[in-house]
């Protein structure tokens, strides 16, 4: 299940303007402890499913690569959206079966 | 540790993979240092953030699907070992990776039958349906109403049903071609995986799809949840 | 549902009623016999019965023409094989075998 929520966090630091791997681990929150052997599978595996395109371009003397969302990741943002409520009832359900 | 150091060691644990992938990693992980270290960290301290080399190998080869991941981790023990079990094994493996290709094949040879069948069906009863309608023309040269009403009405009733079967026929095939494709994935989920694309991926998106997700939340929100455990 | 798809469905369903419909009048008109419904075309001699009625000259008839042009065919000639003999059981003296005694 975490993945799946780590999947929708670097979906999301890279919806807005592309990023590269180290700002994307500095944005998404710390809690979900995101590091750079996590998140290089990961993207990988978002641009295989055509969610995120991949670009490389020069920066100080050097080539960095900067990830873009695509229009199916963000139909994937949706969906981890869609599933909110679901969540939340797991949520509730844990909690009252503790009290 | 020192970052081509970092990356040394990271090469050879993941030599098992092929070059290119190799280099593309190292590329990654050498940015990611790079980036640290513009960030103001040491050079030390940019490669202890990666962590261990042989955690972010493990990493990478987690993410393969299982038959190229048990070849892989087998391969960085051994290329020896790794040939070893495969000429030793073959008795055991090569039987079962045929019967598994086998059957396959035949299961998705049977799904494309079943939507042959009612195509076949369909076009056999819009052929009585024209056929019935000539008779009637025949009605017609002999001078006899009653049959030809018959045979006229026979003949609309047997189209018009042809044509419903031909709706029908086609949200078969439609159903058919999600769950052919769905076995395909599954048939070759051990050996190639494409786990990003989860499980409903490939598939054309239901119209109206932003109000959908308000209406039918029970259905989406249940797709989204075995997306995020799927993945886990 | 689409307006094509809509319409499609209309088209069929339209063409079923109707045919339902112009089948029963035509079945009421023959005076509710069944054989309004029958079509046969005896090919051995040459007979053709539509609706219960016979048409001695099916020249000029759609179909129906053609099919009483192919005749019979002719299955006289061929005979079915002739079942192999069976093999003679070597050792024709004693027979302990208890389902032959």
């Amino acid at each position: 299940m975490k993945r799946g929520f780590l999947e929708a966090c670097v979906l999301a630091a890279v919806c807005g303007e592309e990023s590269y791997g180290y700002r994307i681990v500095e944005d998404v929150p710390a809690s979900m402890g995101l590091t750079e052997s996590t998140l290089y599978p990961l993207l990988k595996r978002l641009e295989k499913a055509g969610c995120i395109t991949v670009r490389t371009a020069e920066h100080n003397g050097r080539l960095r690569k900067y990830y873009r969302i695509t229009e199916a990741g963000r139909e994937r943002i949706e969906e981890f959206l869609a599933a909110w409520p679901s969540v939340q009832e797991i949520y509730r359900y844990v909690e009252e079966a503790q009290s | 540790m020192t970052r081509d150091e970092f990356l040394d060691r990271l090469g050879k644990l993941l030599a098992c993979l092929p070059a290119d992938q190799v280099e593309e990693t190292r590329q990654f992980y050498a940015e990611a240092i790079a980036d640290r270290m513009e960030d103001g960290m040491t050079e030390e301290e940019a490669v202890a953030a990666m962590g261990a080399p042989g955690a972010v190998a493990e990493a990478i080869l987690d993410g393969l699907p299982a038959v190229p991941r048990a070849i892989a981790k087998t391969r960085r023990r051994s290329t020896a070992l790794l040939w070893v079990l495969a000429i030793a094994g073959s008795p055991v493996w090569l039987p079962l990776l045929l019967a598994f290709a086998a059957i396959a094949i035949t299961v998705y040879l049977c799904i494309w039958i079943l939507a042959l069948c009612v195509w076949i069906v369909t076009v056999a009863i819009g052929g009585v349906g024209v056929v019935e309608l000539v008779f009637a023309v025949s009605g017609i040269v002999i001078g006899h109403v009653p049959y030809v009403l018959a045979s006229a009405g026979v003949g609309l009733a047997f189209l018009g049903a042809a044509l419903l079967m031909g709706a029908g026929a086609w949200t078969v095939s439609k159903q058919i071609a999600r769950l052919s494709a769905r076995w395909a994935q599954k048939a070759v989920s051990p050996f190639w995986n494409d786990r990003g694309k989860g499980p409903d991926s490939g598939f054309p998106a239901a119209p109206g799809k932003d109000c959908g997700a308000r209406r039918s939340g029970g259905v989406r929100t249940a797709r989204g949840m075995r997306l995020a455990i799927s993945n886990e | 549902m689409t307006s094509i798809k809509k319409t499609y469905l209309a088209v069929a369903g339209g063409l079923v009623a109707a045919g339902i419909v112009l089948a029963g009048i035509g079945f009421i008109a023959s005076g509710c016999n069944l054989a309004v419904f029958g079509t046969q075309i005896d090919l051995r001699d040459d007979t053709v019965v539509l609706g219960g009625v016979t048409v001695d000259d099916p020249t000029g008839l759609p179909l129906i023409e053609q099919l009483a042009a192919v005749g019979e065919v002719d299955t006289a000639g061929i005979a079915a094989p002739a079942a192999p003999e069976a093999p003679s059981r070597p050792g024709s003296g004693g027979d302990n075998s208890p389902a032959r005694s």
